[in-house]
């Protein structure tokens, strides 16, 4: 019998976990077979259980491939790796030599979450050859494909990505707005969430348009709301609030800027040097000497309410203008707006306002993506500081994914990243934008060189962005796969799965838990042995960023001879850095051995110190007056929307919605036929909708706009509003890729697309 | 008594997200566009937004008295009379296929016709057999699926079930399926072989 081996491994593609560790049965050299992880004992989730399928997929990448036709043609010659990194060099040098280092764009993505070169550190092995290589515009940097709208309006209000959400056991009430974690977060949220219900009686309402799976499982109270309405929903939650006295007035006086004076000329916090003192200090209102004060002044009692004048300056304080912004905002109107009933807004803003114990919860929420959920996200998250949903906080670093600093993405990011010096940024929604439109961002992009991401199929504005690829002068795809983004390329690089190749990631029992309602969870090292060895000519990312290196003239920065080495040099260096003291067990054999390593940190203090300019939650933002923005959350209909766009909705009456499918993180796996036996790609639309189009349950239909057009099975369904329709983002292209519908345009200052917004119209094929 | 083993499906944790599936084709090596188990989507039931849907998860029921072991003429398919686990003894089967396959009310048999066998749910015989759960019970993801011995059942169905009469599918076949269901009678129809259908639970 030959010998069987256990190999500690984990699966990380940017699902709603980020990662599972697990293990896999490895004979003769073959994984035959993966297991379910002793220690975690919490099983993968479907996509998981077709790792080893994918990694013997007969469609996987072998040998490196140049293009020999135009782009797009399909035409392929087989060249060796030698031949293949000669052309890159060299073309990424001509392009140096002619434009400058700014002409290159690298873009590492999130398509896997172990590094090196994984999310967690923002792609440090590649962006280390490149800043030292002379820079490059690096994709990472600005905006991201589905968050950025939550997380930049976070940073400006708590300054933060999120506050933290505990979920106390006998959490009273818990509100999902906008996301669907049943289909998502499927490996252990909703099993959370169904424990709280059948034990302590936790109360769920879901906010959506679609009945989702979370709508279906969970919810005790279901609003349909109107795609890309939501800030109006919060803007009537919050008038509720105020008006009837729900919200702790100690949080709005201690750990707010609502208190702060405003000046009605420019919008800018009043301060005391504007009235003749001498700080920089927020004023407020003194309600007992009836004058201006600086906030801090010993026994002041500032006013919440009313208009002064100080000074000749008109003032008002925060919260006035917070009730004046949503004194409009009636359960009518916001009904009207939204598509619920009066009643069950104010229902929802009473009941939320007075139960102890409640939470909003929304990982990465569909608005996010809506023209401007920057100010849903706000507004969103006010309900929840005024009302009491708020106990703690995540420090946010200049990393966006580390949650969870146990100290080893932190340590190799601080210690491998040199300053880029090209100061260009991009926002990664919009690469192709930047290359058509190069005014746009005052680039002038002639090269791409792309690992783990796939741009054609989920971009927004899927032609766009093949027009732009069109027009570089060196694209350079590494992946598993002939994706839709390779067929673009000059060189096609075959990389490997994470069977394949040594990564870790920091995690927790629930996977990296940024997403989660858990704030007190212990956290831990996830490390993924390489099980095998790399199919045909397949590499990992990081030998093949090392023999980019090489071929560049500087494989002395890269003295790490492969990803393992890489690191357990990092292990140690993370190790003797005194602010990461709980790191002294691990070791890179404990690593290997036991593949999942508790890492003792203690929880950090729940407080409310927020790192914001004020040091409290910035309900009025003074900065985005300067950007152009209001500082305060409005609604505003989508841009594509029939308040928004009547014109256009004339011709395309329906409203996309481009969801996440629980089978596909992303377009990763989309071609698995394990999993793409389970599902016919479909556009679900309510019965309403496809009675008038003569279409019914099963017919192949045509989802059309000015953008594009593409063909899939109707699901004719009692499960989505009249008006709205679903197709789930990430199908290839021969399945119907959603992206030739979307619009690329972003949203304001996060400047993620807004796939959920954009107007269609559907007819039989 | 012999053993016997069954299994409470909690249709309230059921979210249709096919970890069960994928295990078992993983484990098993179940051939391309066949499944051991099955998960089907019920609903939605009703009009917009007062909507229904649940999924329902079904697999062999391992009869108390299986029709597809009585329809099997060469008695490739048995029933082990030691815990009642009903099986294929590949070197006996015949690939005829259908006579077995429409024999079960439920779906269960998946045909690998490149070998020229029958398969099926084996309930882990091997995992069993090392004290272990079946693995689609392990792989749950919200532990749906509730597995023991007959007799053991209803008290671990009891936090689950509160006290509510289960259910099982199809019982006007006959067969005494090993699988029982905790949600009250909504499940509308699900489409069985060949227009058998599974009517509303009984
Ligand atoms: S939840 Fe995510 S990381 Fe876990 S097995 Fe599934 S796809 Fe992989
Ligand atoms: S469910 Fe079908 S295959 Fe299983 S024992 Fe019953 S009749 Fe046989
Ligand atoms: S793993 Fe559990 S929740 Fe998921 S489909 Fe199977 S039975 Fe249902």
């Amino acid at each position: 019998m030959p010998e069987e081996k256990l190999v500690n491994v984990f699966c990380g593609p940017h699902c709603g976990a980020y990662v599972c560790e697990f293990q896999a049965v490895v004979k003769e050299g073959k994984v035959e077979n993966l297991r379910i992880h002793p220690k975690t004992k919490h099983p993968p989730c479907a996509v998981g259980w077709t790792n080893a399928k994918r990694l013997y997929h007969p469609d996987r990448l072998l040998y490196p491939l140049k293009r020999v036709g135009e782009r797009g043609d399909g035409k392929w010659e087989r060249i060796s790796w030698d031949e293949a990194m000669d052309y890159v060099a060299k073309g990424l040098t001509e392009v140096k030599q002619k434009y400058g280092n700014e002409s290159i764009v690298l873009y590492s993505y999130v398509a896997h979450h172990g590094s090196p070169g994984g999310a967690a550190d923002r792609s440090v092995t590649p962006l280390r050859l490149f800043n030292l290589w002379g820079g490059c515009i690096h994709l990472f940097d600005r905006g991201n494909l589905c968050a950025a709208a939550y997380w930049q309006s976070m940073r400006r209000f708590t300054g933060t990505i999120h506050l933290a959400r505990p979920l106390p056991k006998d959490t009273e009430l818990m509100v999902i707005w906008s996301s669907n974690p049943v289909a998502t977060s499927r490996r252990i949220t909703p099993r959370t969430i169904m424990e709280s219900k059948e034990q302590y009686g936790l109360k769920v309402v879901v906010i959506d348009p679609q009945f989702t799976e979370t709508a279906a499982l969970l919810a005790d109270e279901y609003l349909p709301i109107r795609p890309g309405t939501d800030a109006a929903l919060a803007l009537a939650w919050l008038r509720v609030i105020i008006a009837e006295g729900l919200y702790k007035k100690d949080v709005v006086l201690n750990h707010t800027n609502a208190l702060f004076l405003v000046r009605s000329d420019n919008g800018k916090m009043l301060r005391e040097k504007d009235v003749g003192g001498p700080s920089d200090k927020y004023m407020v209102w003194d309600a007992k000497t009836q004058q201006a004060r600086t906030f801090d002044t010993a026994g002041v009692e500032p006013a919440l309410t009313g208009s002064q004048t100080v000074k000749g300056i008109t003032v008002k304080p925060v919260w006035q203008r917070l009730i004046e912004l949503v004194e409009p905002w009636t359960a009518a109107k916001a009904a009207e707006a939204t598509g619920l009933p009066a009643e069950s807004i104010v229902n929802l803003a009473r009941e939320f306002g007075r139960k102890k114990s409640k939470i909003q919860f929304f990982p990465i929420p569909r608005f996010n993506t809506t023209s401007y959920g920057e100010y849903a996200s706000i507004a969103s998250e006010m309900i929840n500081v005024l009302s009491g949903g708020i106990i703690g906080r995540m420090v946010m670093r200049e990393n966006p994914h580390a949650h969870i600093d146990v100290g080893f993405h932190a340590t190799h990011f601080d210690t491998q990243v040199v300053p880029n010096p090209v100061s260009k940024k991009v926002p990664v929604g919009h690469l192709a934008e930047a290359i058509l439109n190069p005014k746009r961002y005052g680039t002038n992009i002639k090269a791409l060189y792309l690992f783990r991401a796939n741009p054609v199929n989920q971009h927004a504005s899927t032609q766009k962005t093949i027009e732009a690829l069109k027009k570089l002068d060196l694209v350079v795809v590494a992946d598993l796969f002939m994706s839709a983004t390779a067929q673009y390329a000059d060189i096609v690089l075959p990389a490997c799965t994470y069977l394949e190749r040594s990564s870790i990631r920091e995690a927790s029992p629930v996977g990296v838990g940024g997403w989660t309602i858990y704030y007190d969870l212990p956290r831990q090292l996830y490390y993924c042995d390489k099980a095998v060895e790399p199919l045909g000519e397949s590499k990992d990312d990081y030998d093949i960023t090392r023999l980019l290196a090489q071929k560049l003239g500087m494989g002395q920065d890269y003295p790490w001879r492969n990803a393992e080495e890489w690191i357990a040099d990092n292990l140690e260096k993370a190790k003797e850095n005194p602010k990461y003291p709980w790191l002294k067990d691990v070791t890179i054999d404990r690593l290997k051995r036991e593949g999942i390593v508790d890492v003792p940190i203690p929880t950090p203090p729940i407080d409310w110190n927020m790192p914001t300019p004020s040091g409290r939650v910035e309900f009025y933002n003074e900065e985005l007056i300067d950007m152009g923005y209001e500082p305060l959350p409005v609604y505003l209909p989508p841009r594509e929307s029939p308040e928004g766009s009547p014109e256009l909705y004339k011709k395309y009456p329906l409203q996309l919605l481009t969801s996440k499918f629980k089978l596909r993180p992303n377009s990763s796996y989309g071609n698995q036929p394990e999993l793409r036996e389970m599902y016919t790609p479909d556009v679900l639309m309510n019965p309403e909708d496809a009675a008038p189009r003569g279409i019914k349950d099963g017919d192949k239909v045509t989802v059309f706009n000015d953008r594009g057009q593409i063909h899939l099975k109707a699901s004719v369904k009692e499960a989505i509003r009249p008006g709205v329709v679903r197709i789930y983002q990430g199908q290839w292209p021969a399945d119907g890729n959603v992206n030739l519908l979307s619009s690329d345009e972003l949203t304001l200052y996060g400047e993620n697309p807004t796939y959920n917004t954009g107007l269609v119209n559907i007819r039989k094929a | 008594m012999p053993t016997r083993y069954g299994m409470l499906v909690d249709l309230k944790r059921c979210i249709g997200c096919y970890s069960c599936i994928m295990a078992c084709k993983q484990d098993h090596g179940v051939v391309a566009g066949k499944r051991w188990n099955r998960v089907t989507t019920v609903g939605p039931i009703g009009k917009f937004p007062n909507v229904r849907m649940h999924y329902v998860y079904t697999q062999c029921m391992h009869c108390e008295k299986p029709p597809c072991v009585e329809a099997c003429p060469t008695g490739a398919l048995y029933k082990r009379p030691e815990d009642g686990i009903v099986l294929v003894d590949e070197s006996k089967c015949r690939a005829c296929f259908d006579l077995c396959e429409d024999a079960c009310p439920y779906k269960a048999l998946a045909r690998d016709t490149a070998r020229g066998k029958q398969t099926k749910c084996t309930l882990c015989v091997e995992r069993l057999e090392k004290g272990e759960q079946p693995l689609c019970v392990q792989t749950c993801v919200t532990q749906a699926l509730i597995f023991g011995k007959v007799q053991d059942l209803p008290k671990l169905m009891e936090p689950r079930t509160k006290g509510v009469p289960t259910h099982r599918l199809l019982t006007d076949q006959g067969t005494g399926p090993g699988l029982e269901y905790n949600k009250d009678p909504e499940l509308g129809t699900i489409k069985g072989r060949r227009g058998k259908v599974y009517t509303d639970v009984t």
